[in-house]
C-alpha cells in the first residue's frame, strides 16, 4: 500500500510538471470543446487529433490524448441538456431529464450536477483503477497465448452482444474488421495477404486511418448533404437563473453520485458498451429507488446525476483492461492503445513493472484532469453552450479537412488519402444500413494480436486445438464467452421492459 | 417503412455474402507457409473469418426476406448511428469535392488545396455567406499549416506556394 502511494506520488510529481500540466489542460479543453460540438464524439476527436501527439514525448502525448478522451465524455452532457442532442451514446439518458430541467428553467443546476457528478465519479473511478489495476495485472501474468486469444474473443463477443440494435449486424461488423486486419504481410511467415501487389498495403491498413474514415467522414457527409440547409436543431435552452444547485438538489444528487460511480466503474470494465450500459442501468436504478418515480422524465435531478456519474466512472473502468491486459474494450480505448503502440509501448501486465512511471503519471494526470474539468466547466458552461450555435456547414467542412489532414500526417502518404476516401464511403454505407462502426474498429485493432496469440497457442500445443479447453483459465473464459453470446436473448427481454417504461426520444 | 428496411438488410446481406466469397477465394490462394512447423498457416485465420462472415451474411439475407414486422427485437429507441437523410445531389457533389481535394493535395500544396476545398464546399452548400466562407477557407489552412509545420514539426506539402 505504501508502495502504491509512493508510486502515485512519483506519478503526481511527473504529472505536475508545467509541460504535462499544460498538455493535460489542453487535452481536457479540446475534449470539452469537441464534446460540445454536435456530432463529434470522443472517437472522432481522438482519431483526427492523433497527429498532435506525434512530436511529443510518450507521457505527454498520452496525457493529451487521455485528456481529450475524458474531456469529451464530459462535454457530451452539455448538448444533451441544452438541445436534447447527446454528444455521444453514453449521454443519451441525460437528455431525458436534463432537457426537461432546462425547459423548466433549471438548466444551470442540471449542468452543475453533471459537472459535479462527473467529477465525483471520475475521481472515484481513477481511485478504483489505481487499486484494481495492479491486482489484475498480477493475475494476468499467468496468462498464456491461449488465454489472451480467448480474452480478445470475449471482448469482441461482448461488443457484438451488448451493441445497441441488431447483434447480427454487430457480428458482421466485427468480422469485417477482422477481415481487414488480415491485410498485409503475415508476421509469422512473411507471406503477403490481400495486398494485391500494392506496396502500401504490405504493412496492413493503418488502424487510425480506418477510425478517422469510419467515424468522422460519414457524420460529416451526412450533415453537409442534409436536405434542408441549416436544419434548425431543437432550440438551445437558455441558462436562466442561478447555475448553482440548491440544498435540495444536493440532497437528491448525492445518492445517485455514489451509486452511479460504483455501477459505472464495474460495468465500464466490461468491453463493449460499458459506459452506455452503465448510464442506462443507473437511470433505471435511480427510478426504482426513488420515492417519487413519477418525476422521472419530467426533470428529476436524480435522472441526470446518476447516469452522468455512471457514464464518467465508466471511462475509468474502461482503462482497467487497457492498462492491465492491453485489451481495449471500446473504439476510444482502442485508439489510446494505438497511441501507446505508436510510441513503441505495449500496455499489459508488464507495463506496471517495466514502465511504472508512465502508468502512474497517466493515472495522476487523470486526477489533475478531473479537477481541471470541474474548474473549467462550472464557470464556462455558458461559453461552451454558445458553441452549440456553430453553423453546421463550416463545422463539418472543417471536420472533413481535419480528417484528411489527420490521415495524411499518419504516414505522409497520399495513398492513405485514397484509403480514407474509400473507407469513408464504406463507413457511410455501414451507418446508412445500421451496421455499428465500433465493433469493426475494435476488431481491426485486436485482429492481428488475436491471430498471433491463436497460432502461438496452437503451436505450443503441437497443433492440438483442445489446448483451449484443457487449461483451466482458458476453459473458464470460454464458458464466459458462451454465456455472453447468449446474452442478446436475455437482454432483448430486459430491454423490452425498460423500453416500455422509458421511451427515449430523440 | 419497416418493409423497406428489411429488404435493405437482405440486400446488404447479399453484398456481404459476395464479399465473403471473394475473400474466401483469395484466402485459398494465399501461398502456403514455408515453415513446416507452423500448425496454423497464414491461410487459417482468413478462412475462418471468411466462413463466419459468409454464415452471418446468409443469416442476414434469410432475415431480410422475412415478413416485415416479424422482427422480435423491439428497437430500443437509441439510434445513435442513425444519419440524417441526405440529398443525393449534395452528397454526390460533396464526395466529388473531397475526391478533388485529395487528388490535388500534394500537387497544389496543403494551403491552396485546402482553401479551394473549404471555400468551394461551403460556398456550394451555402451561397449566401460568401465572405464568411472565403475567410474560413483562408484562415483554416493558414493556421493549421503554421501550427503543424512550426509547432508540431509535421511537414505538409508546400506545393505551388512552396
Amino acid at each position: 500500500m505504501a508502495d502504491l502511494f509512493a508510486r502515485l506520488g512519483d506519478g503526481f510529481a511527473q504529472a505536475l510538471t508545467p509541460q504535462n500540466l499544460a498538455f493535460a489542460f489542453l487535452g481536457v479543453l479540446i475534449g470539452t470543446l469537441v464534446g460540445v460540438l454536435p456530432g463529434i464524439g470522443p472517437v472522432t476527436a481522438i482519431s483526427v487529433l492523433i497527429p498532435l501527439s506525434f512530436g511529443l514525448e510518450p507521457v505527454t502525448g498520452l496525457i493529451l490524448m487521455s485528456g481529450i478522451y475524458y474531456g469529451s465524455m464530459y462535454g457530451g452532457s452539455t448538448t444533451s441538456i441544452l438541445i436534447r442532442t447527446p454528444g455521444e451514446v453514453a449521454s443519451v439518458v441525460t437528455t431525458l431529464d436534463g432537457y426537461e430541467m432546462a425547459k423548466r428553467g433549471r438548466a444551470g443546476p442540471a449542468l452543475a450536477t453533471c459537472a459535479i457528478g462527473s467529477f465525483v465519479a471520475g475521481t472515484f473511478s481513477t481511485l478504483a483503477l489505481m487499486l484494481v489495476a495492479p491486482t489484475v495485472a498480477s493475475v494476468a501474468f499467468s496468462f498464456g497465448a491461449a488465454e489472451y486469444f480467448l480474452l480478445m474473443v470475449l471482448a469482441l463477443s461482448m461488443v457484438s452482444s451488448l451493441a445497441l440494435g441488431s447483434p447480427l449486424k454487430a457480428l458482421v461488423s466485427t468480422l469485417l474488421g477482422l477481415a481487414l486486419s488480415t491485410v498485409g504481410i503475415d508476421l509469422q511467415t512473411g507471406v503477403p495477404r490481400y495486398a494485391f501487389g500494392i506496396p502500401n498495403l504490405l504493412d496492413g491498413v493503418d488502424f487510425a486511418l480506418v477510425a478517422i474514415a469510419l467515424f468522422a467522414l460519414p457524420e460529416a457527409f451526412a450533415n453537409m448533404a442534409q436536405r434542408a440547409t441549416g436544419r434548425k436543431s431543437a432550440a438551445v435552452e437558455k441558462i436562466r437563473g442561478s447555475i448553482w444547485m440548491t440544498r435540495e438538489d444536493w440532497r437528491r444528487s448525492l445518492g445517485p453520485y455514489g451509486r452511479g460511480s460504483v455501477l459505472g466503474f464495474l460495468i465500464g470494465v466490461l468491453p463493449g458498451i460499458g459506459p452506455t450500459l452503465a448510464s442506462f442501468m443507473s437511470y433505471a436504478m435511480e427510478r426504482r429507488l426513488s420515492k417519487h418515480p413519477e418525476e422521472f422524465g419530467h426533470g428529476a435531478i436524480e435522472g441526470v446525476a446518476g447516469p452522468e456519474a455512471a457514464n464518467n466512472a465508466g471511462t475509468g473502468g474502461a482503462m482497467v483492461p487497457l492498462f492491465t491486459l492491453g485489451i481495449p474494450g471500446s473504439a476510444t480505448t482502442a485508439l489510446l492503445l494505438h497511441v501507446f503502440m505508436m510510441y513503441g509501448l505495449q500496455p499489459g501486465p508488464q507495463m506496471f513493472d517495466t514502465n511504472p512511471r508512465l502508468v502512474w503519471t497517466i493515472i495522476a494526470s487523470m486526477y489533475v484532469g478531473n479537477v481541471m474539468l470541474l474548474v473549467l466547466n462550472l464557470p464556462l458552461v455558458g461559453v461552451f453552450a454558445s458553441l452549440l450555435k456553430t453553423p453546421a456547414i463550416p463545422l463539418y467542412t472543417g471536420v472533413t479537412a481535419f480528417a484528411v489532414l489527420g490521415a495524411y500526417a499518419l504516414n505522409y502518404n497520399v495513398f492513405d488519402l485514397y484509403l480514407l476516401f474509400g473507407f469513408g464511403l464504406a463507413g457511410y454505407a455501414m451507418q446508412k444500413y445500421r451496421f455499428p462502426i465500433a465493433p469493426a474498429v475494435l476488431a481491426l485493432v485486436l485482429g492481428g494480436l488475436m491471430e498471433q496469440h491463436f497460432r502461438r497457442a496452437v503451436n505450443i500445443a503441437n497443433g492440438d486445438l483442445t489446448t483451449f479447453v484443457r487449461r483451466p483459465i482458458s476453459l473458464t473464459i470460454l464458458l464466459v464467452i458462451v454465456l455472453v453470446s447468449l446474452l442478446p436473448l436475455v437482454l432483448r427481454l430486459a430491454r423490452a421492459r425498460v423500453a416500455a417504461r422509458a421511451p427515449v426520444k430523440r | 417503412m419497416r418493409g423497406r428496411r428489411f429488404t435493405a438488410d437482405g440486400k446488404a446481406g447479399l453484398l456481404l455474402l459476395s464479399f465473403s466469397l471473394v475473400y474466401l477465394i483469395l484466402a485459398l490462394r494465399i501461398p502456403a507457409s514455408s515453415f513446416a512447423s507452423a500448425d496454423v498457416g497464414p491461410k487459417g485465420f482468413p478462412l475462418g473469418i471468411g466462413l463466419a462472415l459468409a454464415t452471418a451474411a446468409t443469416a442476414l439475407v434469410v432475415r431480410g426476406q422475412r415478413e416485415p414486422g416479424a422482427d422480435p427485437l423491439p428497437a430500443i429507441a437509441v439510434d445513435d448511428e442513425e444519419l440524417p437523410p441526405a440529398d443525393p445531389l449534395k452528397f454526390g457533389v460533396v464526395v466529388l469535392l473531397l475526391l478533388v481535394y485529395i487528388l490535388t493535395f500534394t500537387a497544389l500544396g496543403y494551403v491552396l488545396a485546402t482553401f479551394l476545398f473549404i471555400a468551394g464546399t461551403t460556398t456550394f452548400l451555402d451561397r449566401r455567406r460568401l465572405l464568411r466562407n472565403l475567410l474560413f477557407g483562408l484562415g483554416f489552412p493558414l493556421v493549421v499549416y503554421a501550427v503543424f509545420t512550426r509547432l508540431l514539426g509535421i511537414t505538409l506539402p508546400a506545393g505551388l506556394l512552396g
